[in-house]
């Protein structure tokens, strides 16, 4: 399997449709990351769509010293700070409550290894884990995303962030800490109700 | 491994349940701690994050349920039939790709070479060697020739050192222990300044 830094060689010498590989590898991640930070999927999948064109319209400046995931990270963190800027100008509030409407609740069709049920509680799992994310501070929050949804490693998430290694593993950790506080809360709120 | 690598592998998206980092946390209390402190956190991630998590059931889930909230969001993006990229995403990607390779430059140059721990311990070695021939020289120098012992003041240039003569001497069990004792450090030493600066005269 040719590595990406292999991939954008190639595509910089004309082979343009070898950039679909390079989709298909990153789409889902990134896809996850701007899902959970925006909770739609329209938005998520144009944020991931301008990300891919810019990195191919901006490919000759592309160097293999740099990781070309890290690169790829780096447009997509600031496309999406950018896309937070104009939503902060028409605020709209992501709430749980927005999923949960029975009206317009659809039952996604079951895959061969899980019931429907199954997959309702998985999107319902993520629709809880994307709220509370967005709860925590911003840094922290998008820390977490590249950890989990990214797979990125410590190091990749400093660089993608432009802050030191150490700095990269405090957010993830106090993000964490955070968060598991918050789903400890869930639970115990939940608890109390029943 | 230590507890950072610990840390590393326990919010690794994929490598959190091995071997190495089970018995890492058998052996360290600390990291059993925040494993469990963390873990509400953690498992979710992991339950969203399981392979059979298919993207496209979300997709297809999100698609119809999300249509009229999209709509609304719609005017943040440009419509359909517009040119999607705008030159300053492009320049985005310029700017990102221009800090990058400066990182990667700075990075490169505050890494030391390969080479260099060893260079450091030859230096080091070479020295060590420079301060004791100092040293011994010195000695020789403070040490009237009438005060040297009858040992070494009576070794023939073509004599064997001390050194090795005491050493093959401590190996051979004949030779009685007050024998070994007879030649002294002070002999040994000297024997040996006395063999080095000759053959440095030479």
């Amino acid at each position: 399997m040719l590595d990406d830094a292999t991939i954008m060689k190639r595509i910089c010498a004309g082979e343009y449709l070898l950039f679909d590989e390079l989709v298909m590898r990153y789409r889902d991640r990134l896809l996850r990351f701007a899902w959970s930070k925006y909770g739609k999927q329209a938005a998520a999948e144009d944020l991931v769509q301008e990300a891919f064109l810019s990195a191919f319209a901006a490919r000759e400046t592309y160097n293999p010293e740099f990781a070309f995931s890290t690169w790829l990270w780096t447009i997509f963190l600031n496309l999406c700070r950018r896309h937070y800027k104009r939503e902060l100008r028409q605020p709209r509030e992501m709430v749980r409550s927005s999923f949960d409407t029975a009206a317009a609740m659809v039952i996604p069709e079951p895959s061969s290894s899980e019931t429907p049920l199954q997959a309702v509680l998985k999107t319902e799992q993520f629709e809880l884990l994307a709220l509370y994310l967005t709860e925590l501070p911003e840094v922290q929050a998008d820390s977490l995303r590249l950890r989990f949804f990214g797979g990125m490693k410590f190091s990749e998430i400093a660089l993608t962030m432009d802050c030191s290694l150490s700095a990269a593993k405090i957010r993830v950790k106090n993000g964490l800490l955070q968060l598991a506080h918050r789903f400890s809360e869930g639970l115990t709120s939940e608890g109390g109700v029943s | 491994m230590n507890c950072d690598e610990a840390f590393e592998l326990m919010t690794h998206p994929t490598d959190h349940q091995c071997e190495e980092l089970r018995w890492h946390l058998q052996m360290c209390p600390r990291c059993q701690q925040m494993k469990e402190t963390l873990a509400p956190a953690l498992e979710s991630f992991q339950q969203v994050l399981d392979e059979s998590t298919d993207l496209d059931e979300f997709d297809k889930f999100h698609a119809e349920f999300h249509q009229t909230a999209d709509q609304e969001s719609a005017s943040i993006f440009p419509k359909t039939g517009q040119p999607f990229l705008s030159a300053e995403t492009v320049r985005m990607a310029e700017q990102a790709a221009i800090r990058l390779r400066a990182d990667a430059g700075v990075s490169q140059k505050a890494q030391p070479p390969a080479t260099k721990p060893y260079q450091k311990r030859l230096l080091h070695a070479a020295l060590i060697l420079v301060a004791g021939f100092i040293m011994g020289w010195g000695m020789s120098l403070d040490v009237p020739q009438s005060q040297l012992s009858p040992v070494a003041n009576s070794l023939p240039s073509q004599q064997p050192c001390l050194w090795i003569a005491q050493r093959e001497n401590g190996t051979d069990p004949v030779v009685s222990k007050t024998d070994r004792e007879k030649v002294s450090v002070q002999s040994v030493v000297l024997s040996c300044v006395a063999c080095h600066l000759q053959s440095t005269a030479e």
